[in-house]
Formats: C-alpha cells, structure tokens, sequence
C-alpha cells in the first residue's frame, strides 16, 4: 500500500507538471455473452454507480470496452485494443490506468505479455500507468474446469446446450489452460518474465453477500461443487486471483458484487488513483 | 517504483522492433515448462440419469450439495435420506431438518458459468457414509451433479504432456485417496474429448499402487490440434468401507506441428555486446512465429528474448540477439537455454518447439 501511494505521488508530480498530459480510464469486463460486445451491455455489466465512483462522478475521462465475451483471449484483446487506441487518440489520452474484472484481467496480461502480437499494444502499453485487477483466473478458475466437464458431449450431445458454457472464454479460463499460456504466452506468474507495467490485484474471498440474492446461492453452489482451494469468491480463488502483480486488497464482496460499487465500495477504492 | 522504471528502459528501445529484450528480477528461479497443468482435486461427481430415480452414494464427510439438470430447468425433485426422511418437490427443507433447497433463478446465474438448466440446488447439513436416492418428476433427460466439499476422499486427475507434439502418447492419470490413505480397488475410466467437443469411447486405467491409476495411449484417437479434455469417472470404497463417486477432468494441448527446430542447431554466440542465441528451424506451415528464449545459469533464470517473424515454408533461421549487460560476465557455455517457437496465428498458435540446452 506505501509503495503504491508513493507511486502515486510521483505520477501526480510526474503528470501535474506536464500541460499535455491527460489522464484516463478504461475498464474491461470479464466473460460472459457475445452480448457484451455492446456498449450497452458492457456499461451495465459495471453498474452506472460503479463507474460514476471510480472516475470520481465521471470527471475523469473513461471508456468501457466492449467485447464479445465469448471469445478466447487474443481474439478479445483485439476488440478491446481497437477500442482503447481510437479513444486514447482521439482524446489525447497519455496516461491510463486500466480496471479490469475477472477474465479482463487476462484479455489485458496478453496485450502486456505480448507487445508485438499487434501494432497497437505498444503504445497502449506506453499510456498505462497500472492495471488494477478485480478477481481475475490468473492461474484459471476451477469454476471453468467444472464447466468442461459438463460440456462437450461426455454424457449426450445435449450437454452443450444444457450448461451453456462451452466457448473459448470458458475454456481459456480452465486451470489447465492458463497452466498452458502462463508458461509459453503469458508474462507476470513465478518464473517468468515481468510485465512491463503493474498489475495490483483484489481477490475476492466472500461468497454469501446477499441473501435475498439467487446469485449468492449460485455462487456458493458453484464454489462448493467445483471444489476451489481456498478462500473464493465463487468463480475465481485468491490463489489465482493473486499468482499476478502486487496484491493491493482484498474483498469480501463475491463475483457478482466485486465489479459493482454495492455491497463493498470497491469503486470508491478505485477512484483514489486520482 | 524502481520496478516500473526499470521495464520501461528495457522496453523503451524496442519500440520499432519485433525484437524485445529483458532481465529478470533478481534471484527469480528458472522454471522449465511443467509436463502437466496441476491435478484437478474433485469432491463431486456427474451421471446421467437412466429412468427416474438415481442412487447418490455419501462418504459421510460432512454436508452435500446435490443440483440436478434438465433443458428446460423444470424438473421437480425428491431427495431421500438413507434414514428414510424425504424433502418433498414442494419443500424448502430447515436448518432443524438437514435438509434444504435454495431456488436459483437460471436467468440471474447464468452469468456465473452455473448451468442454465438448474433451477434449484439440494444442500444436505451432515450427510451418513450410505446411498441418498433422488427421484426427478420429468421426462427430459437430466444429469444429477452431487459434492461433498469437506469430505476427505478425493480424486486427483490430470493429463500429460501438457503441450503435446504430433506422435507423442498420451498419459491420463488418477489419483485416490481417503485423507492420506491411498483408495485401491477403485473403477476408473477416462474419456478424451477432441477441441470440437467430440467424446471418444472409454479407456479404463489401471491400477500401479498406492492410489494411482494410469493409462498410456499411444496416440490421440483423432488428429484434431487444440486443447483436448479427459474426463474421469471412478468409484469404489475407501478403506473406511464407504461407497463413493468422484468425476475428474484434465486437459491437455494437441500441438500443430506447423514447426520444428534442430535440438543441435541451438547454439549461443557472443557478437559485439550481446548474446546472439540462433537455432534452425523447419517451418511446415508458413507465418507468424516468435522464437522465446530464457536463459539462465545455475538455477536462476537472467534475461529473456522474444524475435517474432514471419516465416515461409522450409528451414529459417531463428536468432535473438539478448544484451550482455542482462547476462553479466558469464560464458555462453556455463548457459542453460530454454528455446521455444511458438506460433502467432489462428493457423499455427501453439508451441511448435520447446528444448533445453545445457550447459556444456
């Protein structure tokens, strides 16, 4: 927490100084439906509150990607670079912090770990000041694993249909999976090369935040039957959530409530970069 | 702060190159890729409902959740304790009972990677090792997901080699154990599963000893490239004399074969004030590549090298050229170097090649 409040500091003196300088921010959401691809869908997958906290009542400027859901990594991280690089230029953006939520937090790590995949993530790497990470499957979620087994036609062809889940996003969440592109594609886990610029992480570790809520029973569900090591947050466990960057905090908000502003004031939190 | 820093010097003068350099941290320990993804631990199993009815067998550990499955989500259900209580379709259950069902609305969960088609979910307080029997009131098809979250039986599983060249054979293993007792005689079949969700007929493992069960095959039973799924299924009694189902899954990567590199051709050079590590490579399907190198001495991993390339069909030259200041004054005979190629295209994504060369 000094150190990050020390950086912050700097970059305040670092930019305060600078008459060009022009500070942003870009949220990126997790998986979910092809749906997400519009803006519509991606702002209310954050909550107008959410995003009013974290940019201080909308005065810092900000953009909310939207991208399919469904989508394997590199695949989202072209729709959101090709988002992020028009707004950064059109609004002579130069220094950006990126909040991130569940699989966004991966979709961001390639954009990180892979500078010249794409014209455009060099510099969009430069602009980032930091990325705040909210429970994100750095080293997959065993929520993914379960859906792997109840997809695919193991049982009757109709499996894929019943659970709903067999897509790339899904399966680049599994724990196999990220095991795989942390170790040949992905930068920032134990024993492999840094991310050029910081990741702060905030695991999730609470599951019964509302009971009047059928997503708490969801979660708590799917916690107990996926079998996750730890504490969780029902989709993601601390583990994963903190194999990358500098943990900043926790929360006790679950999935549902920790890419809100309702049940912890996470944005609130967030909004202290500024 | 230093942190940040230091990166951004190390990118800064590889902004117009497809070449990117960097020192590790110090003391960072070399990691060579791991032959499997770490074991699935699984306290739950899956099965298809055959007629109405379906006998869940409890280890007696603790509580257990039980969620049954149809298309539309409608099914109504009984759950029946081996004493004979029953919660009947139209009862929520008590804390008093020990028995409960929580209604999810499919709609609201589906966000949650939940499976669309529950509708409701069972949780028994404090289960008796014995069989549970859960009648489902609908004519769809249905699968009937049961976890015992605190219970000590537990099936480990993975699939090996975790990135997997053309030719090479495949191992699924099982792992069973009872807290630290090893479950023997157990019944455990794996079935793989092609990138295309394809399932292929059942392997049975054998048991080697102390709880692990084993099958090598020699070959994939298709050539489909991508991530392939094993499924597990065992079940047995553990040494306590307890009936118990467990479904595991693992995961393994069928590797293109778009490229190879010459294990000999891997050679680390000192030109002017860098390393030059270069190796020859046979492309077999043209386009982008990057040749990764790591290199590390002693144990600790010093600097890494990324050269990403477009490559045409036929044998090309790799090189990366990784400064001298990152390595420090070391011979590049005294190097380990950990070389990969790996694709960059829809078309060849994948680990093409990945060797070690010691040091000489």
């Amino acid at each position: 927490m000094k150190l990050r409040a020390l950086l912050l500091v700097g970059v305040t003196l670092l930019f305060g100084s600078s008459l060009s300088a022009k500070t942003g921010v870009v949220f990126i959401h997790g998986k979910g439906g092809a749906d997400l691809a519009q803006a519509a869908v991606a702002r209310a997958y954050w909550g107008d509150d959410m995003l009013r906290a974290s940019t201080k009542g909308f005065t810092i400027p900000y953009l909310v990607c939207s991208y399919d859901g469904t989508q394997i990594m590199w695949v989202a991280a072209g729709q959101v670079a090709g988002e992020i690089y028009t707004w950064m230029n059109a609004n002579a953006i130069d220094d950006i912090v990126v909040e991130t939520h569940s699989f966004g937090g991966v979709v961001i790590r390639w954009i990180l770990s892979n500078p010249t995949y794409d014209s455009r993530y060099q510099p969009i790497i430069n602009r980032i000041r930091w990325v705040n990470s909210i429970a994100p499957p750095n080293k997959g979620s065993e929520a993914a694993n379960l859906a792997g087994t109840l997809s695919g036609s193991w049982l009757t062809g109709w499996m894929i249909d019943l659970v709903g889940q067999n897509n790339d996003s899904t399966r680049n969440c599994t724990t196999s999976s990220m095991a795989y592109y942390n170790q040949y594609y992905l930068k920032g886990t134990a024993g492999r090369p840094a991310l050029p610029k910081t990741i702060y992480n905030i695991a999730g570790t609470g599951l019964w935040n509302d009971f009047a809520h059928s997503e708490d029973y969801g979660l708590a569900t799917l916690s107990g039957i996926a079998g996750m090591p730890g504490e969780d947050d029902g989709m993601v466990s601390q583990y994963s959530a903190q194999a990358v960057g500098v943990v900043w905090f926790t929360t006790t908000a679950n999935h549902h409530h920790n890419r809100r502003n309702d049940y912890q004031k996470i944005g609130n939190s967030l909004a202290t970069d500024f | 702060m230093k942190r940040i820093l230091f990166c951004t010097l190390l990118f800064a003068p590889s902004l117009f190159a497809a070449d990117v350099t960097g020192a590790f941290e110090a003391n960072t320990k070399y990691e060579a890729p791991v032959a499997h993804a770490p074991a699935n631990v699984s306290r739950m199993f899956a099965r298809e409902v055959h007629g109405n009815s379906i006998a869940i067998p409890a280890t007696g550990d603790g509580g257990m959740i039980v969620l049954a499955m149809t298309p539309s989500g409608a099914a109504r259900t009984r759950l029946t304790t081996p004493d004979g209580a029953v919660l009947e379709p139209s009862e929520n259950g008590s804390l008093e009972r020990g028995l409960r069902r929580f209604a999810i609305d499919a709609n609201e969960s589906a966000e949650l990677g939940l499976p669309r088609g529950a509708n409701h979910v069972l949780h028994v307080l404090h289960t008796t090792a014995a069989r549970y029997r859960l009648d489902l009131d609908t004519r769809e098809r249905a699968v009937v997901v049961a976890a015992e979250p605190d219970s000590s039986v537990t099936l480990s599983t993975w699939a090996e080699p975790l990135s997997r060249q053309p030719g090479e054979p495949v191992t699924l293993v099982a792992e069973l154990r009872d807290g630290n007792a090893p479950i023997t005689g157990a019944h455990v079949v794996a079935r793989l599963a092609s990138p295309d969700g394809h399932a292929f007929d059942a392997v049975a493992l054998v048991e080697e000893g102390n709880g692990v069960y084993r099958a090598t095959l020699a070959d994939l039973p298709s050539h489909a490239p991508g991530a392939w799924q094993a499924r597990f299924d065992a079940d047995g009694l553990t040494p306590r004399g307890a009936e118990f189902a467990r479904t595991g899954s693992g995961e393994l990567v069928a590797e293109r074969g778009a490229a190879d590199v010459h294990p000999r051709s891997i050679h680390a050079d000192v030109v002017g004030d860098v390393l030059r590590v270069s190796a020859n490579a046979n492309v077999h399907v043209a386009g982008n590549y990057r040749f990764d190198v790591i290199v590390a001495h002693d144990g600790t991993s010093l600097a890494w090298g990324e050269s990403a390339r477009e490559l045409a069909a036929g044998n090309a030259p790799l090189a990366v050229d990784i400064p001298l200041a990152l390595i420090g004054n070391r011979s590049p005979d005294d190097l380990l170097l950990d070389v990969r190629l790996l694709g960059l295209d829809a078309v060849n994504m994948g680990v093409a090649a990945s060797y070690r060369r010691s040091p000489r």
